[in-house]
């Protein structure tokens, strides 16, 4: 049997026989998903938002025919009954001075309110930018008199929103739902008013993605990183420490055997941690996978062959187990931080952001992100696999040289 | 180096530092094939680093060696020697049977073959009947024996041996002497370290080795006659202070 085979089978055979470190690598992805997926996947539900709708409803316009023509529509009452009802806790208040005092009290995150004559206003608005000639009630045309339109009053043409910020998270959810059920509004509208200005956001990737479709391939790479690291120092630094190294290179065995043994080792230990980690995202949190389930556990068998021959060259540094835990901190902070698990890199200062570019755990993020999300293929994430597998390259080959230096003194 | 030598080890002026401490300095040695040589000496004088560099585990500074004929290290020499480290240098998460396996499998040994040379140095180091117990059971004699049994796995012609009974009681270290010598019996040379001066008596040859280098070498009957000594331990004395005069 090839040696490097044989060094594998012996690490695996180490691990199982230690029931404690079994459980790490088993119970730990379920729990750090499990946790997270609890802790920040779901959104905010029940946010307290305080409603002043004073809108009357309806609009009349005048026509060229003659009589006016009145739209039977009342768009406040459309507009507040498109707000996520799971999202917000909807409690209705008198006006925007009541608004502002909940918000003021800390008994609402946000408000929204809506002008008495918002609906008459906000069309009007709508006729003067668009400068519709014809519109069509119940089947019949009726050509609006746009001279006398333009003169029409639009100040009641807005609806305001107020935002508690002091929690970004929340403050940001606050206007993306507000903007929803805008966007809903418009669609409900019976005549055709598109208005230059008012944004329609067409999601072209994660239509209907939870936080959790966003964090949990963060997570997956995280957990590799930092459990790989851990194993690899340790097993590495008790085999040296307890002697078995030596004999080892005492032995006919290569170098190379022994660093491609820990590499089949810890690739086959992420490979399962990676199924388990998309396993319980997917049966707990119902976390939808576009892009293909094999390419996403080849792409982070590779990214972890890399982390284990940084493991391997990290494990020179540590003399002792001891020594070797204490390495891990100085991966698992700036990898944490700078990677791109929990915000966007572009949320970094500019100064910071090329610390990012040379973290490999940015690229392992960011492309087992798209394979999930955007469901990209590998001519799509080249760039990010390019780097894992240079990353990788360099790794093994340092790993190698730093093993051939310690078997040979 | 010259031709190649008879003897299983031969070292000549050969030099090893530690920054500036000198842990081998100008060691010359010679271990005639079938013999039990043992090198004696007390803590830090160079016996274990001597070891590392026939194993092929350390560089030389300088000076020249030769194991089996080969240099040390090179891939004609290492299936033919086992080692034995200082420390057990076993897994304790491991059964026995699977450390035995394991290092076997190092030399390229596997089915039967493997299966018949573990049954038969189990049974010569008592540990037949343990072989799926996990090492870390196992007291502190039996993994000694383990740990001898997991260099001569693959039936090595030269054993070096790095101070194999520190720790373990007189009854098992006598047990270990008759192992080796059973051993010899085969054809099998060993080299081992020790600083129990009663074991060095056990030996064929001795070496005293202290500040790493060799001050006296002979069996043990001739370097106790040499130092007009009734014992190992008064005789390695007087060449101490000899040398260090």
């Amino acid at each position: 049997m090839n040696r490097a085979v044989v060094i594998a089978i012996n690490i695996l055979r180490q691990i199982k026989n230690d029931r404690r470190t079994v459980g790490m690598i088993v119970v730990t992805p379920i729990l750090v998903m499990v946790l997270f997926g609890y802790a920040f996947a779901g959104e905010p539900h029940d946010l307290q938002l305080a409603i002043a709708n004073e809108d009357v409803g309806s609009a009349s316009f005048p026509t060229l025919e003659g009589p006016v023509v009145t739209l039977p529509l009342n768009l406040g009452r459309i507009m507040v009954d498109s707000i996520d009802g799971e999202t917000f806790a909807k409690t209705s208040t008198d006006n925007l001075e009541s608004i502002r005092q909940m918000i003021s009290d800390g008994r609402a995150w946000g408000g929204l309110h809506i002008p008495s004559n918002f609906t008459q206003h906000f069309i009007t608005k709508g006729f003067q930018i668009t400068n519709q000639a014809v519109i069509m009630i119940g089947g019949t045309p009726y050509h609006l008199n746009l001279t006398q339109i333009r003169s029409m009053p639009t100040d009641q043409a807005y609806m305001a929103t107020l935002v508690d910020n002091s929690n970004t998270q929340v403050g940001s959810l606050v206007q993306r739902k507000m903007q929803e059920a805008f966007s809903s509004m418009m669609a409900q509208l019976p005549v055709n008013l598109s208005f230059s200005g008012v944004i329609q956001t067409t999601f072209v990737y994660g239509t209907n993605a939870k936080f959790i479709d966003f964090f949990a391939p963060g997570i997956m790479s995280f957990v590799i990183t930092i459990i790989t690291i851990m194993l690899t120092i340790v097993s590495i630094v008790r085999e040296r420490t307890n002697g078995t190294m030596e004999r080892i290179f005492a032995s006919p065995t290569r170098p190379h055997e022994v660093v491609l043994g820990y590499m089949i080792a810890f690739s086959l230990i992420s490979l399962v941690q990676s199924c388990l980690l998309l396993g319980s995202a997917i049966l707990l949190f119902n976390m939808t996978i576009q892009g293909s389930v094999l390419l996403a556990l080849g792409f982070v068998v590779l990214y972890a062959i890399g982390v284990q021959g940084l493991g391997t060259l990290l494990s020179t540094v540590a003399r002792n187990e001891f020594q070797a835990i204490q390495l891990v901190p100085l991966v698992f902070v700036p990898f944490m931080l700078l990677g791109g698990i929990f915000w966007p890199i572009e949320a970094m200062p500019a100064f910071i952001r090329p610390l990012s570019s040379v973290i490999p755990l940015t690229y392992a993020a960011e492309g087992l992100r798209s394979i999930v999300i955007r469901g990209w293929g590998p001519a799509e994430i080249w760039k990010d696999l390019v780097a894992l597998g240079i990353f990788a390259v360099v790794m093994i080959l340092a790993g190698f040289a730093v093993t051939k230096k310690r078997a040979r003194g | 180096m010259g031709d190649s030598l008879p003897d299983a080890v031969v070292t000549k002026r050969l030099r090893k530092a530690y920054g500036k401490v000198n842990a081998v300095k100008d060691l010359d040695l010679t271990v005639s094939e079938g013999e039990i040589y043992g090198l004696i000496g007390p803590n830090g004088s160079g016996k274990t680093t001597t070891v590392k560099i026939l194993c092929g585990l350390l560089r030389p500074d300088g000076g020249e060696a030769q194991v089996l004929g080969s240099p040390p290290g090179s891939s004609s020499v290492r299936p033919l020697i086992g080692y034995m480290p200082q420390d057990l240098a076993i897994y304790l998460d491991l059964k026995v049977k699977q450390n035995i396996d394991f290092f076997g499998r190092l030399y390229g040994l596997g089915g039967k073959k493997l299966e018949a040379r573990e049954k038969g140095l189990l049974r010569m180091v008592a540990l037949d009947g343990r072989e799926d117990s996990l090492v870390s059971t196992l007291s502190g004699g039996m993994k000694h024996r383990l740990s001898l049994v997991c260099a001569m796995i693959h039936g090595p012609k030269l054993l070096f041996l790095d101070e194999p009974t520190v720790g373990v009681d007189p009854e098992l270290r006598f047990s270990f002497w008759q192992y080796l010598r059973k051993l010899k019996e085969g054809g099998v040379t060993a080299l081992i370290t020790t600083h129990y001066m009663d074991e060095a008596g056990r030996c064929d040859r001795v070496g005293l080795i202290r500040e790493g280098r060799l001050i006296a070498e002979g069996t043990p009957k001739e370097l106790r006659e040499s130092a007009g000594c009734e014992s190992l331990e008064d005789a390695f004395l007087v060449f101490s202070r000899s040398d260090a005069r």
